[in-house]
């Protein structure tokens, strides 16, 4: 955890060192806003016919991105670090 | 580095082993360095609230939250191990309440306004993978040149 700051209500929004965005109070458990990547980005492609990209990088995660709703749809703890990706 | 919310021509900075309380008279920045108890010097300075009072809250890399009394550089209260490892951030709610959250434990808590103790207690833990729901066929290049 890095940072805290108010929200809606008594809705705490908190940014973590790992680059990820969670909301939450003391009542509710905190979920995932956002999920970032730590390192590198070295790739990234695009579906050929869905809105969806993947990306991964030096971090070793691989992340398969909705482009519409802007979220994660998947993502993927890779035991190695990945540079290219197509579909 | 903050604005005193209500002490005009303030500023508080924070850092490495210090936290400094600015005044802004004229055109010079006169600097009053915060005096700390010799056992309560922490390494860092990590961040920096206020009370609806016009208290400077600041929390530290030992886990330690002070007090420190508007328009003073002396410590008024002293929260020893807030937190388990640094206090990365305070939040000082309009209600009064205190919020502070903990970099190692990755625990929030919520205190009453005077600080004295925790009222609730949650826990932010890094999210886990989200499992895919269908599978897509992917090429993926590594940097150990396989494919």
């Amino acid at each position: 955890m890095r940072v805290i700051t108010e929200g809606r209500g008594s809705q705490l929004i908190v940014g973590t060192t790992k680059n990820c965005v969670l909301a939450g109070s003391f009542q509710l458990p905190f979920q995932l806003i956002v999920q970032g990547h730590t390192d590198e980005l070295w790739g990234l492609a695009t579906h050929p016919e869905q809105q969806q990209f993947i990306t991964g990088g030096l971090d070793k995660m691989l992340v398969l991105w909705d482009a519409l709703s802007k979220t994660a749809v998947w993502s993927l703890d890779f035991d190695v670090c990945t540079q290219a990706k197509w579909f | 580095m903050e604005f005193h919310p209500l002490d005009k021509n303030t500023i508080i900075s924070c850092g490495k082993s210090h936290i400094s309380f600015w005044a802004f008279e004229g055109c010079v920045l006169y600097k009053k360095l915060g005096i700390f108890d010799q056992r309560d010097k922490p390494k860092y300075v990590t961040c920096l609230a206020f009370t609806g009072t016009g208290d400077v809250l600041s929390g530290d890399s030992s886990g330690n939250v002070l007090i420190w009394a508007r328009g003073t550089n002396v410590v008024a209260k002293v929260i020893r191990g807030a937190h388990d490892g640094p206090v990365f951030s305070i939040l000082a709610l309009k209600d009064g309440e205190i919020i502070t959250g903990g970099g190692k434990d990755g625990r929030v808590l919520k205190w009453d306004p005077d600080l004295t103790k925790a009222e609730m207690e949650t826990v932010v833990k890094n999210p886990e993978s989200i499992h895919a729901q269908k599978s897509i066929p992917v090429l993926i290049n590594t940097v150990y040149n396989t494919l």
